[in-house]
């Protein structure tokens, strides 16, 4: 029998937001605003082709034709993209890194304090199994592993590497899953992007350790605008991390990151976020908004890809891993945890669209509710002419912690083919008064006690997180929901 | 000392007059039984023991192992060494047995300063207790009490109790709804936990249990109040007579 | 309001707003340019269509107009009145919450005729109330108008029926409007068997006061496009509404219902069961809404949306959803679409039934479901035979 360690409960105590340490560096930082000089800017700062560039204004351009989205159930005052800082690098003491020496101190005691292992020593001592893409505001400080991947041909480093040393996979893939047109903030995301990650995974290949980025927002005043691209070509295998942190301030900072993945024939990808944003304090002031695209595509036949995510943090959530299932047999799944409390607002789902014959989608959402909090799931099922025999089933649950918070449900069911099946079920539930009080008879105290049940609540997600994953996401749970009974 | 000492407890339900002065003393290894009919108050004794805040005491005194139970929160008193064995059992549903208890059994180690199990300590420790109640591996990997008949849901209970070794164990009305064969392999399990220090308070309507668990004292309860007191042979006067003969001037 | 009023404000409205269009997010895969692009013709003539009574009362509606001769009220008992709503006006005509959607709208500012039921406290009729509409005149917009009161601890059940004369194309554009007061009973049944070239709209609104007890259950076979608002207001503590329906599409058919339940207050219950078949080129738009306000503490929804596809070209778009700020609350809401199960069918061919009379037995009990909730054996009847018929 598989015990889950549950050390998490000790740290419950832990009240603050314990990454909302401020690093004190030096970056190289564009004054704010934003105009086609500026896109150009940042992609002349970062020596890039000049189909990127053109690729970039003309985002731009698009993006000055739009305007932002209104249908999420999420209210904020609008964003003044003009008093935003689009570019924000640390000062580094040569170009680029050549090895961990020529990291600033400051910031490898930043990824310290967030325990991400960045150390090559660590390697040799056997401590880390996790290849980690780091991306500080908004460049990629630091690749670990990238040696040993490249043994076997993976390529995984930052994505102004990749325009670099890979540019013909850059121009292959970018944009064929979130074509710059997509929405109003992949859009502005496609003109300014600054770095991220970026992951090829050849034919045939396991990747042999889990893959992960770890985001931090740190300089004030900066919007944060990532892109990742991951592409499994035939037969390869990789689970993908991804964290997310951001120090404590009083202003709200954008976060609008772009994700895409290609899965080819036989291909799998296991994508994994846990999310932990600053959310604001609980009068609701500061924290990040997090309005993110992430979309998969799964291009040939029997691939899959599984989205994973547990999103606790950021004032407001705003995002909807998708799948496109193209290739015949193909699987995608979604399981989330969202976590509300105090002022925070999340509308976050999925979408997934049955165009291949036999594919397969399976949902798991989990909402939980506390405070002041909205938690909306909202999910499209399509499934088009095409997709003989499609099934899908969903399952969205939501859970509500006091009678001030709201969670809503919105599912989306599109059925163009008559072969298909598709199962949608909601319930909601409250942690029960008799229930606190048994664990109480038992010795677990309040807190503890809806730590456990909201654990029991999200198990069916948090089994498919690897473990170091899973037992992070734990902790978050029970830090979220600090306070939020009695 | 006295392990329970219980002096002038009133309580009230929803606004209603429950307990209306209880007074019971209950020495390390002692086992006390309660009897009374439905309503007299019997559950609600256990309940404001176990610090259920539905239950409202409104006078009296309660001591526990030398600390006074009002200081105590519900979790405090089961760390403390008070367990109560529930009349229903409530169903948590996506909670493994096994991950609760671990979760239980390392609160009350760590009040009492002791180790916490790794998993491996804790599955021996399983595998010990589970002989008290022979309580099936297949109920310990599902969800707490979800989907369990009322025997298992009883049995549950008592092996909970193996796994936290109380000073004092509640049983409230654990007999109800038993058949004759699992009313003795809960009794039995009951009775290998009795310890020279070990405390039992049994309360039920029938006084079937008692001939399995043999108490040392009897108490009836009528309406709030404990009317008689005595020996084992006490429940057997009951089950001749009935409660009428106690029922005072109320009736019951 | 005096009614020239409420004509005026809603046809200001219907003015400024027009039609709606698929980019307003409630009538997104609906498209009611047809509607809008068609000049109606205002000429009227008495119907040929015949029609057969459900009940001992009724009233017949030519071509929306309410005709005397063939209807039935006499012996109706005291404390129950019934007849045209031009005779009867009562105040909270048009409190409608929905008085903006441009149906509402075009129905209040012209509205000819249409029903007015009207029971006294207390006052229990066994029979049902049958309100006929037949229409048989082509290029015509009839806008009817119905109004059912229910007083305290009184029963009713009333059922409207809709029937045009194949191949007539025409506008019918039906507003219900029922108050439910204090421990009343109130069924209400809608048996739609429009033209299959007309168009059908209609908006049912039903306020419930303290343990009422209301059903709503609709039945969809005709029209070419067309579409049911449903919307329940549980106003009163303790009291249930049901809203079931059927809705069995086939050609060209597009057919969108939309329901709207707003639990406002603690202890009320509401269960919404809605099953659809598509055949040929169908297209069916389920959207089922169950608001669950703050104070609605003890709110039990239940809401299911099951869809049977027959045919390679059917569509159906299913929004099932909840929105709730209530936390003592047991909600739930289904949807599923798929095909007939094969195993079943497979284990009634080892049986003896061949897989045509099997397909037929299957999408009969699929469809059935519906019906067994029906409390009217009348109504339950009637319609068996129609589902039977639209099988065959």
């Amino acid at each position: 029998m598989k015990i889950k360690d549950e050390k998490s409960f000790d740290e419950l105590t832990d009240k603050e937001y314990k990454y909302g340490f401020v690093t004190d560096i030096e970056t190289d930082t564009l004054p704010p605003g934003l105009n086609e000089g500026i896109v150009r800017e940042i992609s002349r700062r970062k020596e890039e082709p000049e189909w990127l560039t053109e690729w970039r204004v003309k985002a731009y351009h698009h993006w000055t034709t739009l305007t932002p989205p209104e249908w999420a159930k999420v209210e904020f005052p609008p964003i003044d993209y003009q008093a935003l800082s689009y570019y924000s690098a640390p000062k580094q003491k040569i170009d680029a890194p050549q090895s961990l020496d020529d990291i600033d101190p400051e910031l490898l005691e930043t990824y310290k304090k967030l325990g991400i292992p960045l150390g090559e020593q660590e390697v040799l001592a056997g401590v880390a199994t996790v290849a980690v893409d780091a991306v500080f505001d908004s460049v990629s400080v630091a690749t670990t592993f990238k040696n040993n991947l490249e043994d076997v041909g993976i390529i995984f480093g930052s994505f102004s590497d990749a325009v670099k040393e890979h540019p013909e996979l850059v121009k292959k893939y970018l944009g064929t899953v979130v074509p710059y047109k997509d929405n109003y903030y992949a859009t502005l995301n496609s003109a300014v992007f600054s770095d991220g990650s970026f992951c090829y995974i050849p034919k045939g290949v396991r990747c042999p350790m889990e893959l992960s980025t770890y985001f931090r927002i740190n300089a004030a005043n900066t919007g944060q605008f990532e892109r990742t691209l991951l592409i499994a070509d035939e037969g390869a295998y990789v689970s993908y991390l991804e964290g997310c942190t951001a120090p404590q301030r009083d202003e709200n900072q954008l976060h609008a990151a772009v994700v895409e993945l290609i899965a080819h024939k036989d291909a799998q990808i296991k994508y994994s976020t846990v999310q932990n944003w600053y959310p604001g304090n609980k009068e609701g002031k500061g924290g990040i908004y997090n309005f993110v695209t992430k979309r998969g595509h799964c291009r040939g036949d029997n691939s899959k890809i599984s989205w994973t995510q547990v999103e606790t943090g950021s004032a407001i959530t705003w995002k909807y891993p998708s799948c496109i299932l193209k290739g015949d047999n193909s699987v995608g799944e979604f399981y989330s945890v969202a976590v509300t409390n105090n002022m925070q607002q999340a509308d976050t789902g999925t979408k997934m669209v049955h165009v291949g014959k036999n594919t397969r989608s399976t949902i798991i959402s989990k909402g939980i509710s506390a405070g002041k909090a909205q938690n909306t799931y909202r999910g499209m099922v399509k499934v088009v002419e095409t997709a003989e025999n499609a099934r899908n089933y969903s399952q969205c649950d939501s859970m509500l912690i006091g009678d001030r918070c709201g969670a809503h449900t919105f599912p989306y069911i599109d059925i163009n083919n008559p072969t298909a099946q598709v199962e949608h079920e909601a319930t909601t539930t409250k942690i029960g008064e008799d229930q606190i009080f048994y664990c109480n008879q038992r010795g677990l105290d309040t807190e503890e006690a809806i730590s456990l049940i909201v654990n029991g609540f999200c198990k069916e997600v948090f089994k498919e997180l690897p473990m170091e994953f899973a037992v992070e996401a734990q902790k978050l749970l029970g830090i979220s929901l600090e306070g939020s009974v009695g | 000392m006295a392990l329970l000492d219980i002096k002038n407890l009133h309580a009230n339900v929803a606004g209603n007059k429950i307990l209306k002065g209880i007074n019971l003393t209950i020495n390390p290894g002692e086992v006390h039984a309660i009897m009374g009919p439905n309503g007299s108050g019997k559950s609600t004794l256990a309940n404001v023991l176990a610090g259920n805040e539905i239950y409202e005491k409104t006078q009296g005194k309660i001591q526990f192992d030398g600390a006074d139970l009002d200081d105590l929160a519900a979790h405090e008193r089961a760390r403390a060494g008070l367990f109560l064995a529930f009349q229903y059992p409530v169903e948590i549903a996506g909670i493994s047995n096994m991950y609760f208890l671990k979760a239980a059994v390392n609160a009350v180690r760590e009040h009492r300063g002791e180790e916490q199990l790794d998993a491996m300590d804790f599955l021996d420790l399983i595998e010990d207790k589970k002989q008290v109640v022979k309580i099936r591996d297949d109920l310990l990997g599902r969800a707490v009490n979800s989907g369990f008949s009322g025997g298992e849901k009883k049995r549950n209970e008592i092996f909970q109790m193996a796994m936290l070794e109380p000073k004092l164990g509640i049983l409230d009305e654990t007999d109800s709804g038993l058949d004759i064969d699992a009313l003795r392999i809960v009794s039995d399990g009951v009775n290998a936990l009795r310890t020279p220090d070990r405390s039992f308070l049994v309360i039920t309507h029938y006084q079937r249990l008692l001939d399995y668990i043999v108490p040392d004292f009897v108490h009836v309860m009528v309406s709030g109040e404990i009317v008689k007191s005595g020996g084992k042979e006490l429940a057997l006067e009951l089950e001749n007579d009935g409660y009428a003969s106690w029922a005072g001037e109320e009736g019951v | 309001m005096e009614l020239q009023q409420l004509r005026e404000t809603a046809a200001a409205h219907f003015k400024a707003d027009g039609f709606p269009t698929t980019k307003d997010e409630r009538w997104r895969f609906t498209d009611v340019s047809r509607v809008a692009n068609t000049e109606f013709s205002t000429e009227w003539k008495a119907s040929n269509l015949k029609f057969k009574p459900l009940g001992d009362y009724y009233l017949v509606f030519e071509n929306g107009k309410l005709s005397s001769e063939k209807s039935k009220i006499d012996g109706l008992p005291a404390g129950v009145k019934v007849g045209s709503i031009m005779d009867h006006l009562d105040p909270r005509l048009g409190q409608l919450s929905d008085s903006q959607s441009a149906f509402v709208a075009a129905n209040t500012a012209g509205f000819t005729d249409g029903a007015f039921i009207e029971i006294a406290d207390g006052v229990s009729l066994d029979s049902p109330i049958h309100l006929i509409y037949l229409a048989d005149l082509d290029g015509a917009a009839f806008h009817v108008r119905n109004f059912i009161s229910a007083g305290k601890a009184s029963h009713v059940t009333v059922i409207e029926e809709y029937i045009g004369q194949p191949n007539t194309s025409y506008w019918s554009n039906a507003v219900t409007e029922l108050f439910c007061a204090d421990h009343s009973n109130v069924d209400h049944y809608k048996i739609q068997l429009e033209s299959a070239t007309a168009f059908h709209f209609q908006t049912v609104e039903a306020q419930l006061g303290e343990n009422v007890l209301f059903s709503n259950h609709s039945f969809t076979l005709g029209a070419a496009l067309g579409r049911n608002d449903i919307r329940g207001k549980l106003l009163g503590e303790g009291s249930e509404a049901i809203c079931n329906g059927l809705y069995l599409l086939k050609d060209k058919q597009h057919f969108d219902t939309h329901l709207f339940m707003d639990h406002a207050v603690p202890r009320c219950n509401s269960h919404e069961l809605y099953k659809g078949i598509l055949d040929e080129k169908a297209r069916a738009v389920f959207c089922g809404r169950i608001l669950v306000q703050q104070d609605a503490q003890q709110t039990d929804a239940v809401q299911s949306n099951r869809n049977l596809l027959l045919s390679r070209g059917v569509k159906i778009h299913s929004l099932p959803q909840l929105e709730i700020y209530a936390d003592d609350v047991k909600c739930t809401h289904g949807a599923t679409v798929g095909e007939l199960d094969e195993e079943a069918l497979y284990y009634l061919q080892t049986r003896g039934i061949d897989p045509k009379q099997g397909h037929a037995m299957l999408t009969y009990a699929f469809a059935n479901e519906v019906l067994d909730e029906v409390k009217s054996s009348a109504v339950k009847e009637y319609v068996g035979r129609l589902v039977q018929d639209w099988l065959e």
